[in-house]
């Protein structure tokens, strides 16, 4: 820092003013730390220590701002920058630890012995995250419990790959940090008894999630325990499973939350229609809800009419869901907001399905689309009963084409972004959003074989406050040059783009493999190519 | 825009500041000081100097005097005057903060603590320890070494 040349100048008036005024800012330091520089050395003396505080004053160093200025200070850090801060001095160190809430761990079985000194170190955390890797041991239930009797005043856990918990292990937890309000848990191992003691002991639990959960996935629907509704039924606002064999058992739970705002499901096997007919039976004040890849039929869907207040609708990847589903419940739920349908190329859901919501949600902010197959006929329809639509996105449509666009910028006039991807469109589709949308502030293109760059630069000149964002094969390769330059190899870009194109046409995850395109050189590629497949077999 | 009543602030150097109430009053501190009925006409700040005192009066003037509208340009304006505000060095910094401690104005501590936050971001603790220049750590374990360094720097 350019701090010092300042500081002599400084001093001269700095030094007068102490002389005045030492005791107050004496005063002002040692009401709020009384034994900042004290507390590790006893044997200092009075006169070191006066000596000591002059020459931070001289220097007005940081170190003049007392705990409480610095705690705030380090609120505003990352934690990255926090652990640096840490390292300073001893001081910081105990700031940092005592005024941190948010700690995340690497949950592997030594951490057992640890645990002591971090939480003595960390004595006020509220949040923790538990993460372990696949292939170490996980913490026991031992360490769990130990932790619980450290932060008794935990509100948010998460835990990842923590297979070595049990059931037993999660209970014991639960009795000691009543106050949790989210616990969030992924590819452990305990099951129904485990989440069945969270709910019966956090009073206070608002949030849920549970990701691939091995316990639950024993045994069939029929025998299987099930999950709730329990204690904490009425306080739960939010519930996410995902990947889960028996997601069912939590049916339960799901009903017996009265007071549920928002439920997600996302690849949970078994027949959904009955349990959401159950579901929105019960629990009507429902404002968000994604179904995605589930085995639903429209009148599963078709029961959430029942929910007046949904505001946003996520129906995702479920094949059996068609226009009528999608129609009853816009027909009920005028407040929908925010719509995002993967039509998953079943052409079940197009034109129909669109112009019901058009009729019945004059809310209407976002639409998502992707995999539907709509035309000019119910984007206008849209564009003219949804006034207040700002978002729009439309994904690998076969039928949206330039007379699309040209309808959109023509009647879409509170329109702030568009993004348009694998769409038959051309530079003429573009032509038309120069001259429409009056509120366009983004407009995104991606994998469209007909936009060239300079339709889209042609877009940029003629509109300046717009932000168009091409991303063809094309411009992307010469990205990944760009971001390559260290490689001196002449050949390079070219076999980098040649790679790109095969990998793009080659494998559903080119886009991951392209962004890794930029960071290797070529000479790496092939190998590292081997790695990834082989890395994919080895995860399947 | 007119004031009704003026309030005298005097700093801990007995330099006086004459300011309107509307805008003493921005402070938390102040405001409790007057109405609590503990300040007359002349409020003592004897942990402030007239430096930052000064530059504090200048915030809350301009804070008060900008229309408490939604207005852009004003947003906007405020916004580059508590920008330019903050582009001060480490040490009129710190004596900010600890005047605002003092008298209790959240919104420009905030923007202090933003500022010093966004200074330490980034740093490797080494770096961070020559910002702060002395390692109390190090000191407090080794107190002779500290006297000693202490008085070479004197001289």
């Amino acid at each position: 820092m350019g701090h010092s040349h300042s500081i002599h100048n400084r001093n001269t008036n700095r030094r007068r003013d102490n002389a005045v005024n030492h005791t107050v800012n004496n005063r002002s330091m040692t009401v709020t730390d009384p034994n900042q520089f004290r507390s590790n050395s006893p044997e200092k003396s009075v006169e070191e220590d006066e000596e000591y505080e002059q020459y931070v004053y001289d220097n007005n160093n940081i170190l003049i701002l007392p705990d409480s200025c610095l705690a705030c200070v380090f609120q505003l850090l990352s934690s990255g920058d926090r652990k640096n801060c840490s390292l300073v001095c001893r001081r910081w160190f105990e700031i940092e630890g005592q005024t941190r809430h948010r700690l995340s761990l690497h949950a592997q079985s030594e951490l057992v012995t640890a645990v002591p000194s971090l939480f003595a170190r960390f004595d006020s955390v509220t949040k923790l995250s538990l993460k372990c890797d696949r292939r170490s041991v996980s913490i026991g239930d031992d360490a769990l419990v130990l932790i619980s009797e450290y932060c008794k005043n935990l509100t948010r856990l998460k835990l990842r790959c923590c297979r070595q918990l049990t059931d037993l292990g999660l209970a014991r937890f639960s009795k000691n940090c009543k106050s949790l309000k989210r616990l969030s848990c992924g590819s452990c191992s305990f099951g129904a008894k485990g989440m069945n003691a969270v709910v019966d002991n956090c009073l206070l639990l608002e949030e849920l999630s549970v990701k691939r959960l091995r316990g639950i996935s024993d045994g069939e629907v029929a025998t299987a325990e099930v999950v709730g509704p329990g204690a904490a039924a009425l306080s739960l606002k939010f519930i996410c499973l995902k990947d889960l064999y028996n997601a069912q058992c939590f049916g339960p739970l799901i009903i017996g939350s009265k007071n549920l705002k928002t439920l997600k499901l996302f690849r949970c096997s078994g027949d959904w229609d009955r349990v959401m007919g159950l579901v929105t039976d019960r629990v009507e004040g429902l404002v968000e809800v994604h179904l995605e890849r589930l085995q639903l039929s429209d009148s599963g869907l078709a029961a959430l009419s029942n929910c007046r207040n949904l505001e946003i609708l996520h129906v995702m990847k479920t094949p059996d869901c068609s226009n009528l589903g999608l129609i009853s419940v816009a027909e009920n739920c005028k407040l929908l907001r925010k719509l995002h349908v993967d039509g998953w190329k079943t052409n079940r859901i197009n034109d129909e399905g669109l112009i019901g919501v058009s009729k019945f949600c004059p809310n209407l902010q976002e639409l998502v689309l992707i995999g539907v197959n709509c035309t000019r006929v119910s984007l206008e329809m849209l564009a003219t009963n949804c006034q207040k639509l700002e978002r729009l996105a439309l994904c690998g449509s076969e039928t949206v084409g330039d007379a699309e666009i040209s309808c959109i910028a023509e009647k879409c006039a509170a329109l702030k972004k568009l993004c348009i991807k694998s769409c038959p469109i051309s530079d003429h589709g573009l032509e038309a959003l120069a001259g429409g949308c009056p509120n366009l502030v983004k407009v995104k293109v991606k994998k469209c074989r007909g936009v060239t760059s300079d339709g889209a630069s042609w877009l940029r000149a003629s509109r300046e406050s717009l932000a168009v964002s091409l991303d063809t094969v094309e411009v992307e390769s010469q990205d990944a040059v760009s971001d390559g330059v260290q490689d001196e190899d002449p050949a390079a870009p070219s076999q980098i783009e040649e790679a790109s194109n095969a990998v793009s046409s080659s494998t559903s995850r080119s886009t991951s493999f392209k962004a890794r395109l930029g960071l290797v050189s070529a000479r790496n590629l092939v190998s590292c190519a081997f790695r990834k497949w082989s890395s994919f077999g080895g995860g399947a | 825009m007119s004031y009704s009543k003026t309030i005298v602030l005097t700093n801990y150097d007995g330099e006086t500041f004459v300011v309107d109430e509307v805008v003493a009053v921005e402070p938390q501190t102040i405001e409790h000081m007057i109405e609590d009925g503990c300040a007359n006409t002349s409020i003592p700040l004897p942990n402030v100097t007239s430096k930052i005192l000064s530059k504090v009066i200048e915030h809350c003037k301009k804070h008060v005097e900008t229309p408490n509208s939604n207005e852009k340009a004003a947003k906007a304006d405020l916004k580059s005057f508590d920008f330019d505000f903050v582009k001060a060095d480490q040490g009129t910094l710190f004596d900010l903060i600890l005047a605002m401690n003092y008298l209790n104005i959240k919104e420009l501590l905030d923007l202090i603590y933003q500022t010093v936050a966004d200074m330490i971001k980034g740093k490797t603790p080494e770096e961070e320890e020559e910002m702060r220049r002395v390692n109390a750590w190090v000191f407090s374990c080794f107190v002779g070494v500290t006297c000693l360094y202490f008085k070479s720097k004197k001289m």
